[in-house]
């Protein structure tokens, strides 16, 4: 097994979804680029000045710069995750009942490549690679918007006579450190939705039509019946729904962090990411996997 | 003769009802096997196992390779094609040559253009805009292009016509077949493979009831239009078929004298479809 064969499984699949991998990413960071021209063209010069000054004098009064832009680069990052963790999902619950809806698993599977290599190619598109498009894309957009600001400062600079330039230069390189950092929550971020992705991989082999349903369907069935059942016999709690809420909510830990100038996500993920829903993900990854190798289609 | 593909006992099950039972088969290099027999009989299942595609009980040995256990070896010196229709839509000519490229390592690139430069199919062509022949050219010419010993192929020309049929088989035993390779086919269409198979096996409710070589079955089956008059007495000698039809009736016979067989009628040899037939509906007739 070498580089380029397992390249070429990552291949296949972004070319089988290149509109959902590529282009709606694409198309996103364009209405975002197209969004930040328009608004940049509304907004008063004595405005921008105005900020530029308000940024300068936080860059020469905080020592920490990167800890306090983190903030405003996540919020351009939300509307990218919003359509990544979209993205995902129709990808996790699609890549393994598409290819049997249309009979292709035939032939892929005529050919020497292991179903325990497809599958896992499959898993790391979902949780690695999806979200490493739309990072890459709103991480170019992001140098973009910096390079011009910057122009934009050193035009202002010879205008107004004042410096803005070095400061939004040392915030840049700042915001640029962020990066690895955000790479590196892709990780931490996919190792902990891990059992949610198995699962829809899970639903994507097990449907025989709509798996999206297969995947969404059964956690609110055990939900209501839940409810219903708590509800009759009036207990306070409700065991599966509290602890699907509980892995899921970051509230708690993003109240506890935010006196913090620190980068918290590292921190949540690590804390969230259990040992026993790792497990729960192993073991339906592999029954996905049973699945595919003993089911005749 | 070297044998590629020894199988022996083979038996599965689904959902405790046995699928096949006990299947015994020897493929030798140089051999095209026709594995013929109706709806549900257990052909498709039984390509799956030489697969490795499912589980199964029994030995199959495929050049050495234990399909449940090494399929990917396997695959690399075996080709299958399961049906024409089962190339993905969205996938380019050129994406699928450059996958299979990357991903086999007994294909041949070079091999598989040449053959796509007799045909009409662009380069940037998607599967989805190629018509069904179209279709079944390139996944021949992906097939064609791995150096495999053995070929299996799955109800190959479904839904194809007559056209396309024999270009397929031709294409098949000119630029694939040698007398080091040998090639499974299921099929239901055994009237067009009876000129392209060396084998046949017929298989019934999942057993292999006749496994023999075209020539012998031509020595071994015999047709024989009986008039009305030698009717009873050829019923005597327990024809495994009969069909009668405007005063005449054709009975097939099974190891028959040839000569007891003349005073009744005009003999003639046995097509594949007329053995097919018989064979299939023996338990009806009797």
């Amino acid at each position: 097994m070498n580089a380029q064969f397992i390249y070429f499984q990552f291949k296949k699949e972004i070319w089988e979804y290149k509109k959902a991998i590529i282009w709606a990413p694409v198309f996103i960071t364009v209405i975002m680029v197209l969004a930040f021209c328009f608004l940049s063209k509304n907004y008063q010069l004595s405005r921008i000045v105005e900020l530029l000054t308000m940024i300068q004098q936080h860059v020469t009064q905080s020592p920490n710069v990167k800890g306090s832009l983190i903030g405003p680069q996540l919020g351009v990052f939300i509307p990218f995750i919003i359509l990544a963790v979209i993205i995902q999902f129709h990808y996790l619950t699609s890549c393994l009942f598409d290819e049997r809806r249309d009979l292709s698993v035939h032939f892929w599977r005529s050919l020497p490549v292991s179903d325990g290599v497809s599958i896992m190619v499959k898993l790391l598109t979902g949780a690695l690679v999806i979200p490493g498009v739309f990072v890459l894309l709103v991480s170019a957009m992001m140098v973009l918007l910096l390079i011009v600001a910057f122009i934009t400062c050193i035009i202002l600079s010879v205008g107004f006579e004042q410096h803005f330039w070095d400061a939004w230069l040392w915030a840049s390189s700042d915001m640029l450190m962020n990066f690895p950092i955000i790479w590196f929550n892709i990780l931490l971020y996919s190792l902990w939705l891990f059992p949610f992705y198995a699962w829809c991989m899970f639903s994507s082999m097990l449907a025989k039509k709509s798996p999206v349903l297969w995947a969404v369907m059964p956690i609110t069935c055990v939900v209501l019946i839940e409810l219903a059942v708590s509800n009759y016999f009036g207990f306070n709690s409700k065991f599966l729904s509290d602890i699907v809420l509980d892995y899921l909510n970051v509230n708690n830990h993003l109240s506890l962090a935010s006196n913090s100038t620190s980068f918290i996500l590292p921190s949540i993920f690590a804390v969230k990411a259990t040992l026993i829903a790792t497990a729960i993900g192993c073991g339906l990854l592999y029954l996905t996997y049973w699945i595919r190798t003993n089911r005749s289609e | 003769m070297t044998a590629l593909i020894k199988v022996q006992g083979l038996s599965k099950c689904y959902n405790g009802k046995p699928v096949l039972q006990d299947v015994d088969l020897t493929v030798n290099a140089g051999q095209i096997l026709g594995l013929v027999g109706p709806n549900g009989s257990g052909k498709t299942t039984c390509m799956q196992a030489l697969l490795g595609l499912i589980n199964y009980q029994g030995d199959i040995d495929i050049l050495g390779y234990q399909p449940n256990k090494q399929r990917v070896a396997m695959l690399r010196d075996v080709a299958y094609i399961a049906d024409v229709s089962v190339l993905p839509k969205w996938l380019t000519v050129s994406q699928a040559l450059s996958y299979m490229a990357a991903s086999h390592v007994n294909f041949n690139r070079g091999k598989a253009e040449i053959f796509l430069a007799k045909t009409n199919i662009s380069n940037r062509a998607k599967v989805a805009s190629l018509s069904k022949g179209m279709v079944t050219q390139l996944h021949l010419a992906l097939v064609m292009a791995i150096d495999a010993k053995v070929l299996i192929l799955d109800e190959p020309t479904l839904g194809l016509d007559v056209l396309t049929r024999r270009q397929f088989y031709q294409h098949l035993l000119e630029d694939f077949y040698d007398e080091h390779k040998c090639i499974i086919i299921t099929t239901h269409q055994i009237d067009e493979l009876e000129h392209v198979l060396t084998d046949v096996a017929f298989i019934k409710n999942g057993k292999i009831i006749l496994s023999e070589s075209i020539d012998a079955i031509n020595k071994r089956f015999k047709l024989v239009a009986v008039g009305n008059e030698n009717k009873h007495q050829a019923e005597t000698l327990n024809p495994i078929f009969a069909n009668s039809l405007m005063g005449m009736t054709t009975m097939l016979f099974d190891q028959s004298n040839v000569r007891e067989l003349e005073a009744l009628g005009k003999v003639t040899t046995a097509s594949l479809s007329d053995v097919f037939v018989g064979l299939m509906t023996q338990e009806v007739t009797q």
